[in-house]
């Protein structure tokens, strides 16, 4: 295997120059008071951390983190489902189907944004006052990402060896403990890969909440957007590297729990 | 045979290739300026004209442009910032002084005096630089206009409220006898200054004491959060406001006045003319005004064709063209003559089928005099100055006080 060592140096230049240094020059930034992202006449300065202990910012992270938190368990609510009955259906064409299930992705996301904003605010719904309230916001951002999290589960579902399901069907255990005790345990994985593909769009993203939201629920990335906007690359990137911070503490911790549920 | 019909292949598309390199026009103009801010019919004359290609980049905010023109990747030839980032780059040597042909176009080397009279008394007060001189051969005023409220007039009470109280009618609910729904501008330094001009104050003070420092005074910080908790707006937005007051879903929003002409236009024409315009605008008499200003950044290869592009675009009937397509308030004197001349003449604002659906360019301007003259109305009017990344960033923190109201 020490032969193909070499392989994996573009890789670690990859991370080296897209992850590590963006990181290192980012987390430099937030302690520099310049123009913009020039580096000409900055200096030393902690006024982006000042700014930091105004209670908005943490409401703003709280608020990103209430939606991924929401759109997460109703991806895995609904996107379960869907990938094991797609799975273990007896449908000649499944891809098809699951074509079919991807098949709004296939238009640009801000139109599909933008086309329930309309059907909120048209005449049918008007009266249910959803656009501007954290409910449609969460609701766009589910329908957004659900795909992100049925692929994964799917995946995994497909690869699962089904000689083991029809041992445990064989030695009499009933259909639902089947599930419970080895299609779910062995594609729990799949449903990981899935949460973390939907929780890091969702609690970084900033169009669903501008447009549905009304501007009125502001999350962390609409705040990112505006600031870099601004120019102003020295709280943008404290803003960042924090949001960056709370993502791989939410992650860690969720990994943790991976682990200690992981079956022996 | 395959392989013969291959060769000749790669060899016509290769001719073809190479004929339209050589084609090309040589001189390249980059022009970095607001989505649908141009009449596209002027670029491709103006190509045609100097034989030179247009590669027109757009952005949706001022901020942007200026970051654009400092990072100094594209080599920009003439971009148009709004009023306070010409400033900024000014102070910050990033522009050239405009040289346009004084043999040509005399009219035009006497700059200040070729503009609206209100807009020049404006450019005279806040276009100055340190030492109050006023810096203005380095920028051409494009299109103009003002801080308004665009409103419903389905509503008499909306009407009377916004005539009678101006930007007040926005932060203060109790005005009227029932509810309204009021639309914001999603820029934070709008919503600061729409604030101070709903306390009839130039919206470039810093604190109660009229003063202008780098930052914002806590005791306003606070009370203008809390005026957005009190207020709680129905909409943050931009684009979407003017056509949701226009649908009917906003009762007002506060907005810059050539939105209004872009949706007015939109209604008759997207109804092929219309018999009720549910809408209206009004520019209050304590107001902020603003300009985009055509600039030559350091950025510029090619300073010659730059100019003779400035020179193109005030050219009174490009202007004119190009005012019809955008619907932008005009800033050239010529351009607002030869509207009082086609609405002598009978000309049309917008032609309809019948003569119920059409508008006639007298009607136009008896009915929205603010097209010619934005400040007609306004006895206080200011131009946004200048601000630090402090005081910017102190807007977005008032701004974002609107996540903690519970919707």
């Amino acid at each position: 295997m020490n032969r193909f060592k070499g392989f994996a140096i573009p890789y670690f230049i990859w991370l080296i120059v897209l992850a590590f240094l963006p990181i290192v020059v980012m987390i430099a930034f937030t302690f520099l008071s310049m123009n913009g992202s020039s580096l000409e006449g900055a200096s030393f300065s902690f006024e982006a951390y000042n700014r930091l202990i105004d209670p908005s910012i943490a409401k703003l992270i709280w608020n990103s983190l209430i939606v991924a938190f929401w759109t997460v368990f109703f991806c895995v609510l609904i996107g379960y489902p869907c990938a094991y009955f797609v799975s273990f259906s007896k449908l000649k064409n499944k891809l098809l189907i699951l074509l079919l299930l991807i098949l709004p992705m296939w238009s640009n996301s801000m139109l599909r944004i933008v086309s329930w904003l309309r059907l909120f605010t048209s005449k049918y719904f008007v009266g249910f006052n959803l656009a501007g309230s954290m409910e449609a916001v969460i609701f766009v951002s589910v329908t957004t990402y659900l795909p992100f999290m049925i692929f994964p589960i799917y995946t995994i579902l497909e690869k699962l060896d089904r000689g083991l399901i029809e041992a445990s069907n064989d030695l009499g255990v009933p259909k639902f403990k089947t599930f419970l005790k080895v299609t779910l345990p062995l594609s729990i994985s799949g449903v990981y890969s899935g949460i973390i593909m939907v929780f890091l769009p969702a609690a970084t993203g900033f169009a669903i909440s501008q447009t549905i939201g009304l501007g009125k629920i502001r999350l962390i990335g609409n705040l990112l957007q505006s600031v870099f906007e601004k120019n102003n690359y020295n709280f943008g990137s404290l803003i960042s590297v924090l949001v960056s911070l709370v993502i791989t503490l939410v992650i860690l911790l969720f990994s943790k729990f991976n682990k200690e549920k992981k079956p022996c | 045979m395959k392989k013969i019909l291959l060769l000749l292949f790669v060899l016509v598309s290769f001719t073809v290739f190479s004929c339209l390199v050589i084609l090309t026009p040589m001189d390249t103009l980059y022009l970095l300026n607001w989505g649908e801010y141009i009449d596209p019919d002027l670029l491709e004359e103006f190509g045609k004209l100097y034989n030179c290609q247009v590669i027109e980049e757009t952005v949706t905010s001022s901020e942007t442009m200026y970051q654009k023109i400092t990072e100094k990747n594209t080599p920009y030839d003439v971009a148009i910032p709004g009023d306070y980032v010409i400033t900024q780059l000014y102070n910050e040597g990033l522009l050239r002084k405009i040289d346009v042909d004084n043999i040509k176009y005399p009219v035009l080397n006497e700059y200040q005096t070729i503009f609206t009279d209100s807009l020049k008394d404006l450019t005279n007060t806040y276009m100055v630089d340190s030492s109050n001189k006023p810096f203005d051969t380095y920028y051409m005023p494009y299109f103009w206009g003002a801080y308004s409220i665009i409103y419903s007039t389905q509503k008499s009470d909306v009407e009377n409220v916004v005539l009678n109280n101006g930007f007040e009618a926005l932060y203060n609910r109790s005005l009227y006898n029932e509810s309204v729904k009021i639309g914001m501008y999603d820029t934070a330094r709008w919503v600061v200054a729409s604030y101070l001009l709903a306390q009839n104050k130039n919206p470039n003070i810093t604190d109660y004491n009229n003063n202008i420092n780098d930052d914002l005074s806590s005791e306003l910080v606070n009370n203008c959060k809390d005026a957005l908790l009190n207020v709680n707006f129905d909409e943050f937005g931009n684009d979407s406001l003017k056509r949701n007051v226009a649908l009917g879903s906003l009762d007002m929003c506060y907005t810059q006045l050539g939105d209004f002409f872009d949706v007015l236009f939109l209604k008759y024409d997207q109804d092929n003319g219309a018999e009720n315009i549910n809408f209206n605008v009004s520019v209050p008499s304590n107001t902020a005004a603003f300009f985009d200003g055509m600039v030559i950044p350091t950025t510029t290869k090619n300073y010659d064709l730059a100019n003779k592009f400035i020179e193109f675009m005030l050219e009174p009937t490009h202007a004119y063209q190009n005012a019809n397509a955008i619907g932008y308030c005009p800033t050239l004197k010529s351009v607002c003559d030869m509207y009082h001349e086609d609405a002598l003449a009978g000309e049309y604002y917008y032609e309809g089928e019948t003569e119920a659906k059409s508008l006639t360019l007298t009607d136009f301007l008896d009915k929205y005099p603010m097209y010619l003259d934005p400040l007609y109305n306004s006895t206080n009017a200011y131009l946004l100055e200048p601000k630090s990344a402090n005081y910017l960033l102190t807007c977005e923190q008032i701004y974002i006080v609107v996540s903690s109201i519970d919707n």
